[in-house]
């Protein structure tokens, strides 16, 4: 089925605690209490919030608390159903709902992909890790056949906790957890994307896809288009947010430093509320030729990605910061967060979805 | 023995929680990226079991102070793995930094111990 659905992403600490236990088992229980149809659990690799010291992997002493991002997508009934319970057990981080449209099964055809052709869109697909194409797993295979359509780039993050069509998948420690989702998100248009739809859904198993309306800023070091300008509220006052993702390999330097590295610093630096280093298994961007980890190389050149949320204002605050580090390497997009909640502010919590001009007509 | 033992255990246990509180104490004052918490730690316990050595401490005071506290209070192993994680990245500049001067002042740590340790 295609259906308007809602994506509720929260970023928080793995050491994060709700109750008894840690805020993500309580995050994924509730999801798997509500039947959400998709979620994953992100390890995060480095990473500051509005209240934290930059945590990093670099270092052991600053690793013991490093970010994890939680994304659960359904429809618009369901997560607003789950929506109570989850307020109830997070309390740390922030919480952000975005529209998102759902593909399941028969539905990831060509067709699928909305009629604008040439607009920017992001497509991520949630599937199980146990199909093989070619002797090798099936994301390798599905990464190769997104560059070959000319996608703007792709990259494959493996979860560590989830549900698939609202079964739980949770990994465990020394185990093959063939079950336990990935997520691969790609960047590009209906015309690149749409051929490949098909292909990849097959490459994944019980997969399950998402779209949304990204805008493409940067690619290799090429400025496409600098983050619109958005009003900071929507015409009935809801405050809207904006967000920000940097996708680039391990290796891309800034000044002889990491990327991903330079950016979190000079973005903790500036007075940032905060930002998540995601690190990915297997990706690609403008056409390059993909990355990933190579048995007995002590370099690592695995996909990363630095994902800003702030208000509108900070972001235009914040580009000049992610426009240097991004000056020849990395694939920047920009989207729309219709409704977030920072937890160590005192408001009271609202995620009311704001109005904003790129929603599906779905919804709007 | 058992009283050994137990000794182990708690001298142990505190050079560990002093290696916890000096490498955060370090570590949350910068955001530099060479791994100084490490180092500090690394170097002030070499020092002592310079110090100790250099004292001809009794074989038991040894094993107390020396074996189980400055042996937990310091980590090899840490400074293993903030080597090899900057190599990952292709930090190698700060990789052999990093080797180099926790081994060279590592080693002048213990002689410069062991030297005081001779005139006490």
């Amino acid at each position: 089925m295609r259906q308007a659905g809602i994506k509720l992403t929260t970023y928080f600490s793995e050491r994060d605690r709700s109750g008894e236990g840690f805020l993500a088992d309580a995050l994924f229980d509730v999801y798997e209490h509500h039947k959400m149809h998709t979620s994953v659990l992100l390890r995060g690799v480095e990473g500051f919030g509005q209240h934290h010291h930059l945590q990093t992997d670099r270092l052991l002493t600053l690793s013991e608390n490093l970010p994890a991002v939680s994304i659960a997508v359904d429809t618009r009934e369901r997560v607003e159903g789950a929506l109570p319970d989850i307020l109830e057990v997070a309390s740390h981080g922030l919480i952000s709902l975005e529209r998102a449209e759902l593909l399941t099964g028969e539905d990831m055809s060509e067709s699928a992909l909305p009629d604008d052709p040439g607009r920017a869109i992001k497509l991520t697909v949630y599937g199980g890790r146990s199909v093989r194409a070619a002797g090798q797993p099936g994301y390798i295979a599905a990464v190769d056949l997104l560059r070959r359509s000319g996608a703007a780039g792709a990259s494959v993050l493996l979860a560590v906790d989830g549900t698939l069509h609202g079964e739980r998948r949770r990994a465990r420690f020394m185990a093959r957890n063939a079950n336990v989702p990935l997520m691969l998100l790609t960047m590009g248009d209906a015309r690149t994307l749409g051929p490949a739809l098909p292909g990849v859904a097959e490459l994944l198993d019980d997969a399950v896809a998402t779209i949304e309306r990204i805008q493409i800023c940067k690619s290799d070091g090429q400025t496409l288009s600098e983050p619109h300008a958005i009003e900071e509220k929507d015409p009935s006052g809801l405050p809207v947010m904006q967000k920000l993702m940097v996708h680039a390999e391990e290796q891309a330097k800034v000044d002889g430093h990491p990327l991903y590295r330079e950016l979190a610093v000079r973005l903790k630096e500036a007075g940032a509320a905060g930002a998540t280093v995601l690190r990915g298994i297997r990706g690609f961007y403008a056409g390059h030729e993909p990355f990933a980890d190579r048995l007995l190389e002590l370099q690592r050149n695995v996909p990363v990605h630095v994902i800003v949320v702030d208000t509108p204002g900070n972001v235009q605050r914040w580009w000049p910061i992610v426009d240097r580090a991004t000056r020849d390497a990395g694939l920047v997009t920009s989207e729309l967060v219709p409704a977030s909640h920072a937890f160590s502010s005192e408001q009271r919590v609202q995620l009311k979805l704001a109005a904003t001009p790129t929603a599906p007509d779905a919804d709007a | 023995m058992v009283i050994t033992v137990l000794l182990v255990a708690v001298c142990g246990g505190l050079g560990s929680i002093s290696r916890f509180l000096v490498d955060g104490l370090v570590q949350s004052r910068r955001l530099g990226e060479f791994p100084l918490g490490t180092l500090v730690v690394n170097l002030t316990g070499s020092f002592l079991l310079g110090l100790l050595a250099g004292l001809h401490a009794p074989a038991h005071t040894m094993l107390i102070l020396g074996t189980a506290t400055v042996g937990s209070y310091t980590t090899f192993s840490t400074w293993m793995l903030e080597t090899h994680r900057p190599a990952e990245d292709g930090e190698h500049g700060l990789a052999r930094q990093n080797f180099a001067i926790s081994l060279a002042a590592g080693l002048a740590a213990v002689a410069l111990g062991r030297l005081i340790g001779g005139w006490l």
